[in-house]
């Protein structure tokens, strides 16, 4: 067994909102060990997004995180202060979000950019910085980089701006990479440049990284593992092989079984059912897929659903798993 | 440079409209100023109709027109019957007055606003932000006129800290060696502190009026831009970064804030130049809006027309300053404008 | 709309629009009658607000001084709103030349300091109370225009404005059915923070002593009247117009913030 990077253990966050409280994620657990590539599966709205925020301390003001401890390089970065927290992001582990071109400062030249992240975690004299910058830029096969470190984000196709955006992110060499819909409205030649090349760079450094998508394909080709996440909770958390050759909790089967050949999203498919419940319920049941579930027992309204190993690696929680 | 160069060119037209606007005003002003010039009511017919003659308004409109844009192009503003001076003249000597509260004012009202509003925004919720909301809705109402009465009551009559509120210098001290014609600068000029505390003392209350009036909309407009950019996905993105606090704030988001900020000080500098009569009335300062106001008391309308034009010149003159900066700041809005 | 700085707004505006219906009837004394034995006294129980320096009740002057200044105000606004919303609307609709030249308009009249150019119409069009109703009006007017044009300019190729030109109505009929009706939201909004500049600016040249003409009771000219008495400490002369000035800018200014609310949610800061 390789060494544990990352552990995330019974995660819950709740957002306050004008119709109550939202419980956006409900005790999620999982981990991520050393040169592996775990992805995180979901529709919007799943928690996905907010799980990966609330591991970097970036919630916004209306969400806080209710339970849960997420160890990091042998500390709880829930426990940690602002600052110390601050010192580890972009240095030791970095977020990718989606929309790259947003994600960039609109007025300062990229390569500008990523050498305030460098002069950030690792000061130094300003060429030594430079030559690090460009040298992230190259990693990232980018073409005539100190020609590029120049342009404005507005200036790049959405493909480079993402490559900037993964160059600024590894740019000091962190342990655990989250991305979140790295290529998302990226076509689909640059969506595979984008992800061969996250890929390739996780394998060669021997990192760890998160994969946030809703596309069951594209996680399935880049991934190891995958946690499929619904309506805050983790349904079930299995190797690629083991859950697509045999999926335990229905709503997995649902989305395989609606699953085309051809990559395609899952909300543009909604192969599923029903819809989610409204998260701001107080009477919201154990598990929440019951209301949309075709072989729902009165067993299922029991509380005290946990994960449970089904097969070596591969758990699941439902009562009545397939 | 060429950017500088197509901004001027731009201004031409907007430039040839205040003309046009301020000569069909002119033309419309009540009283023939020949009978004026003819020095007496009274004055018989033929005298009025020799000075008609003289002054070009016998000739049709267009021609008076080229005249009049001739004049303009000669800087002859036309002469001032109270001062017995040439417009141009008058204007000049007076502006640096009007120039130095505006500018007092100006700075005080962007020392005040800006970090109120940046504090409002990145503490919602705070003292800082129901302050700038206070502020953004109480202070545009406030009317520049009572507020500097308001000040002069307080600080003069009740707390007696102020000095009296009579133009930029005690009536009895010398004024410094002109040098930038501000009271401010020459008496620093002239290493003459004591001067220069007074010429302060003078200009404080009035500034502050004009500030306050000025205020208002700048630290609404600096919250609110600095909110929408706090809340961008590229402010995410630099403290996912671990980018220092400080950076983030003040290289990062206000910059990009800065946009709306700049714009609207072309128009707190338009409503200031319009304020600056009310307030110099108020303080008896002595620039060139109580200068108009008494020309217009007087019925003497070359002064008028000419600090009009003035006033439409420096305001145009800020909007091309307004265009540059943005366009410095933005090297998107650059992109745009020379497309 | 409910908050509490809301409905204060709006018992201002009742107060004051009060005031200007029925003000010579609500005051104890006449506004313009002078007693000069009772010049310049301190605000009392006879007289709540004092007296000016002929004697006159300052507290009859103010009320009765918000049937003018609000009639300057709601004029102003209307012969700025109406041509502003028609011309905007048209030069967004119809783009071409007539945009052109209005724009090229608009900048010119927005490259004056606009107090500045009140004064001058008002020198030029004659010192009256219609010259400063004409001169409000036309440094509104562009802020009307620019935002006719600016909402008509997005609404014109939307769907249902296409529809009704390919179901054969004419511009006339779509501008004024379609485009109009769908920009005066906005307006709205714009018209209620403009009364409030309109008042200001009103007042503002009275108190240079343009436009209105003593005795006449009107806030600007007792805040002028009232400036000299500042000095010797008879604040009273000035402070209360200044203060009855102040709180109906106020009120419109709030109401034009609860207005915006309402007419587009997303906008609140």
């Amino acid at each position: 067994m390789s060494e544990a990077l990352l552990s995330v253990r019974d995660l819950s966050v709740a957002f306050r909102t004008r119709g109550g409280t939202l419980r956006a994620v409900e005790g999620v657990s999982f981990g991520v060990v050393k040169g592996e590539i775990l992805g995180i599966v979901g529709e919007s709205g799943s928690g996905k997004s907010v799980t990966a925020l609330a591991l970097l301390g970036l919630l916004d003001a209306a969400a806080h995180v209710t339970s849960g401890r997420v160890v990091f390089g042998g500390q709880d970065l829930l426990l940690l202060g602002q600052a110390a927290l601050n010192g580890l992001r972009g240095a030791e582990l970095s977020i990718v979000f989606q929309n790259p071109r947003a994600a960039l400062n609109p007025i300062r030249a990229v390569g500008a950019q990523i050498a305030d992240v460098i002069a950030r975690h690792d000061p130094g004299p300003a060429a030594a910085i430079r030559a690090r910058m460009l040298d992230a830029l190259r990693q990232m096969r980018i073409a005539d980089p100190e020609h590029r470190a120049a342009a404005l984000p507005h200036e790049l196709s959405g493909g480079l701006c993402q490559r900037i955006g993964i160059a600024m992110a590894l740019a000091c060499s962190p342990r655990l990479l989250i991305a979140d819909e790295p290529t998302t409205g990226l076509d689909v030649t640059t969506q595979a440049a984008v992800m061969d090349l996250l890929r390739d760079t996780v394998r060669r450094r021997g990192m760890g990284a998160v994969l946030i998508t809703h596309d069951l394909a594209l996680a399935s080709a880049y991934c190891d593992r995958i946690v499929v996440m619904h309506a805050g909770q983790v349904v079930e958390d299995a190797p690629v092989a083991s859950l697509f050759a045999r999926p335990r909790h229905p709503y997995t089967a649902a989305l395989l079984g609606g699953m085309p050949s051809r990559a395609e999203s899952i909300d543009a498919l909604v192969p599923v059912p029903g819809s989610p419940p409204d998260l701001r319920r107080a009477d919201l049941p154990p598990c929440r897929f019951s209301e949309r579930c075709g072989r729902r027992q009165p067993l299922c309204a029991t509380p005290g659903l946990r994960l449970g190993e089904q097969a070596p690696g591969h758990r699941v929680a439902c009562r009545l798993p397939l | 440079m060429s950017l500088l160069a197509r901004r001027l060119f731009g201004v031409v037209p907007t430039l040839l409209g205040v003309v046009v606007v301020t000569f069909v005003l002119t033309r419309l002003l009540p009283g023939d100023p020949a009978a004026f010039f003819a020095n007496s009511p009274t004055a018989d017919a033929a005298t009025i109709a020799a000075i008609r003659q003289k002054l070009g308004l016998d000739l049709p409109l267009w021609q008076q027109f080229l005249l009049y844009l001739g004049a303009l192009l000669r800087g002859d503003l036309g002469q001032s019957i109270v001062t017995g001076q040439p417009v141009a003249a008058d204007l000049l000597r007076l502006l640096p007055a009007s120039a130095e509260l505006t500018l007092a004012a100006f700075a005080m009202a962007v020392l005040v606003a800006v970090p109120l509003g940046m504090a409002a925004a990145l503490r919602r919720g705070s003292l800082p932000d129901h302050l700038c909301r206070l502020l953004g809705t109480a202070g545009v109402s406030l009317p520049t006129f009572v507020s500097g009465l308001l000040l002069i009551h307080l600080f003069y009559y009740r707390f007696g800290i102020a000095p009296e509120p009579i133009g930029r210098i005690d009536p009895f001290a010398i004024p410094p060696p002109a040098m930038t014609g501000f009271f401010l600068a020459d008496t620093l000029l002239a290493g003459d502190l004591r001067g220069f505390a007074a010429a302060a003392r003078q200009i404080v209350l009035p500034a502050v009026t004009m500030a306050l009036f000025a205020i208002a909309p700048l630290a609404r407009v600096t919250r609110a831009s600095m909110l929408g950019v706090l809340g961008s996905d590229f402010i995410r993105a630099a403290r996912a970064n671990g980018l220092r606090r400080r950076k983030i704030v003040l290289s990062y988001a206000l910059r990009n804030a800065l946009l709306p900020i700049v714009t609207t000080l072309g128009m707190i500098f338009s409503g200031m130049l319009g304020a600056n009569v009310l307030v110099e009335r108020v303080f008896a300062w002595p620039g060139v809006g109580s200068y108009a106001l008494d020309a217009l008391v007087g019925l003497d309308y070359a002064p008028v027309q000419g600090f009009v034009l003035v006033m439409a010149g420096l305001f145009i003159g800020v909007n091309l300053l307004v265009d540059l900066a943005c366009a410095a700041i933005d090297p998107r809005a650059r992109l745009l404008s020379d497309a | 709309m409910g908050s509490p700085l809301n409905l204060a707004a709006v018992a201002m505006l009742a107060v004051l629009l009060g005031c200007a219906a029925a003000g010579p009837w609500l005051v104890s004394h006449d506004p313009i009658a002078t007693n000069t034995a009772m010049a310049l006294r301190p605000p009392s129980a006879a007289h709540w607000f004092g007296t000016d320096q002929l004697g006159r009740d300052v507290f009859s002057r103010v009320v009765a001084a918000a049937r003018l200044d609000l009639a300057i105000a709601f004029a102003a606004v209307s012969l700025s709103l109406v041509p502003g919303a028609v011309l905007g609307a048209a030069m967004g609709y119809f783009r071409g030349r007539l945009d052109a030249i209005g724009g090229r308009a608009t900048d010119v009249l927005m490259a004056f300091p606009l107090f500045v150019l009140a004064m001058a119409m008002v020198a030029a069009l004659g010192n009256s109370v219609s010259s400063v109703v004409c001169a409000t009006a036309v440094i509104n007017l562009p802020f009307y225009i620019r935002l006719a044009r600016a909402e008509a300019a997005i609404r014109r190729d939307l769907g249902y404005i296409e529809a009704a030109r390919a179901g054969g109505s004419s511009h006339a009929r779509i501008l004024r059915v379609f485009v109009l009706p769908n920009i005066m939201p906005a307006l709205v909004v714009q018209a209620s923070v403009n009364l409030g500049w309109a008042v200001l600016n009103t007042a503002g040249l009275s108190f240079i002593g343009l436009g209105v003409r003593a005795p006449a009771p009107e806030w600007g000219i007792m805040v002028a009247e009232g400036a000299q008495f500042v000095l010797s400490g008879r604040w009273w002369i000035a402070g209360f117009p200044g203060l009855a000035l102040m709180l109906a800018v106020l009120c419109f200014n709030l109401l034009g913030d609860a207005l915006r609310d309402v007419a587009d949610p997303r906008a609140r800061v």
